[in-house]
This record gives C-alpha cells, structure tokens and sequence, in this order.
C-alpha cells in the first residue's frame, strides 16, 4: 500500500491566476526561468522553499498568455509582488496582471469566469 | 471604488490609455509635457527643483494650471519643505530620503499625501533594490504612526511601467499598509477635490460660492 499523508497534514495552498501582457508571445520555458528568477531575487533562496511556489504547466494556456501559480497563503503577496517586478522577459516587454487569489483551482476557474 | 494612478512621467497616449483598459485603470495623472486628450487622462507637473525657495514658488506658481502638483524630494530639506508647502498635492522621495515623525505629522497636517514609487524597485537590481525597499518600509512606519495620507504611483516612463490595483494592493501590504487604506489611496478622491478647487466655485476646505 503507498504511503500517504493524512489530510489533515495536508498545507494550505492558494492559486494565482495571471495574465501575461507582453510585445511578443512568451513560452513555458521562458516564463517559469523569469518567474523563478524573479522569486529568488525578491523573497530569496529560502523564501522561495517556504513559499513553496509551483508553476503549473499543464494550466499555461500559451493562446490567451494565461497561467496559474500555487504557493502557501502567507507567501501570495511576495508573489505577486515578484511577479510585478517582472518587466523584461526575453526581448518582449510585459506586465503581469494578477486576475485572481483562490483556494482552489476549481473556484479559481469559476471565479476568472473560464 | 475607481483606481488611479497618480505618477506617470511619460508616455505616448493611445499606448497608455490601451494597457489602462487592460490593466483596469480609471484614470492616470501624467507629469510630461505633450499633449495627451482623452478621458482619463489628468494634466499634473512634478516640480524637480532644488532650491527650496524655487520650489515653493514654482508649486504657488503653478496651483490654479494644474488639476495635480508633485513635488520630488531630493534630499530631506526638500522633503521637509514640501510637506510644509500647502498646495502641493504628493511629495515623490527620492528612494533613499528619510520621511521622519515630524514630516509626517506636518504632511498630515497640510494634506500633503507621500508617495511610495513602485518605478525605483522596477528598474533596480539586487542589493540596490534591496536598500530603497528598507528604506520605503521605514518611510511607511512612520506614515503610518503619524496617520499621514500617502500614495502608491507606478512612476511609469511607458505603457510597460503601468501596474494594476492588485498589484499595488500587494506592495501596500508589504509595506505594511492594509488593503482598505491602499484602496483609498489610489481612488479618484485627490482628483474630484482638485477639480472642484479649480472650477472657480472653490474658496477654501469647506467653503464654496453656491450660485
């Protein structure tokens, strides 16, 4: 049998929902290197591990330059804050917009109306 | 409640007013002298001398031509100065000026609403960055302390430099302001009382001519 973590061990997390303006079209790949960096810049090495950040791939929609990044609730404005000071990524200019906080990605969805 | 960003230094005017509607903006002050039509737009002049003296006459000078009037504190005697001038609207430190008790006091005392630039974080680096944020956070304590109006501004030199009220609801909070107090700070409220004052009606706070 796999062992697991009892629920209640299970940590709080929050989704933010963003929306990416940039010049030019930004991938994946471009876009977690400049949001890591950006982290690590603004909250630090061990920020960054308590904050517990995650870039989730498979919710990057590359058409509408959309995305989704979890962390711990107590870190959201550290990353909203890194994601702000973003203004460069590649040769494309851009500016981040925060569309939603949510508990989950579910009302998350519902709540940006997807 | 609408979101405004008083602290634009530049920018082309369909460009800026494109990323404001995306970004949710209602309306920006902007600082440069072309010529921008269009609803949201607001004229304002920042005052960047650094004579003390030219620089209270420039802001009496320029009270009734501009709907917003900011001042750039280059050292803390600017700073000091400003926040005893009366008609100006926002003093702008520069990102590493000490705002103290007392100016903070006298800046509540005269309305005089102490801006927070999210542009000197944006275009510096590392441990730069570092230094103005500390600094920024101990200008906010004593804000704060003194119950002093303050601003948060984009201090956008193009389209790219905008942000949205999220965005500055955050660094509100990092710098330990709440999110009601950052809300208040951004809304329309400066702009309505500068557009009653220069629509000829006004006298002084709380005295108008009702025709």
């Amino acid at each position: 049998m796999k062992l697991r973590r009892p629920p209640s061990m299970r940590e709080s997390r929050r989704y933010i929902t963003f929306r990416l303006i940039s010049e030019l079209p930004v991938s994946f790949s471009e876009l977690k290197g400049a949001v890591t960096n950006s982290a690590l810049n603004w909250v630090g090495e061990k920020g960054v591990s308590l904050a517990n950040v995650k870039i989730l791939r498979n919710l990057w929609d590359e058409s509408r330059q959309e995305g989704w990044i979890s962390c711990t609730p107590k870190s959201v404005d550290d990353i909203k804050m890194s994601l702000a000071l973003i203004h460069q990524i590649g040769d494309s200019k851009v500016i981040f917009r925060t569309l939603r906080v949510s508990g989950t990605i579910k009302s998350g969805k519902e709540k940006v109306g997807k | 409640m609408a979101f405004w960003d008083y602290g634009v230094k530049e920018g082309d005017g369909n460009a800026l007013a494109g990323m404001a509607a995306k970004l949710g903006i209602d309306g920006m002050c902007i600082f440069s002298s072309s010529v921008l039509s269009g609803k949201i737009f607001v004229k304002g002049i920042l005052i960047t001398e650094k004579n003390p003296e030219m620089m209270k006459r420039a802001v009496k000078k320029n009270r009734k031509a501009y709907a917003v009037i900011a001042v750039s504190g280059t050292d803390e005697k600017m700073n000091r100065i400003a926040t005893e001038t009366e008609e100006t609207d926002i003093l702008i430190p520069c990102p590493e000026t000490k705002i103290d008790f007392v100016m903070a006091k006298t800046a509540k005392k005269n309305n005089v609403r102490i801006a927070f630039d999210f542009s000197e974080l944006l275009h510096s680096t590392l441990v730069d960055r570092g230094r103005i944020f500390s600094q920024m956070v101990k200008n906010a304590q004593c804000v704060r302390k003194a119950g002093a109006p303050f601003m948060i501004i984009s201090g956008a030199e193009s389209e790219f430099g905008l942000r949205s009220q999220s965005e500055f609801i955050s660094f509100g909070k990092l710098l330990g302001f709440d999110e009601a107090s950052v809300k208040k700070a951004t809304s329309s409220a400066l702009i309505d009382e500068n557009r009653k004052r220069l629509s000829g009606k006004w006298i002084s706070p709380g005295v108008e001519v009702d025709k």
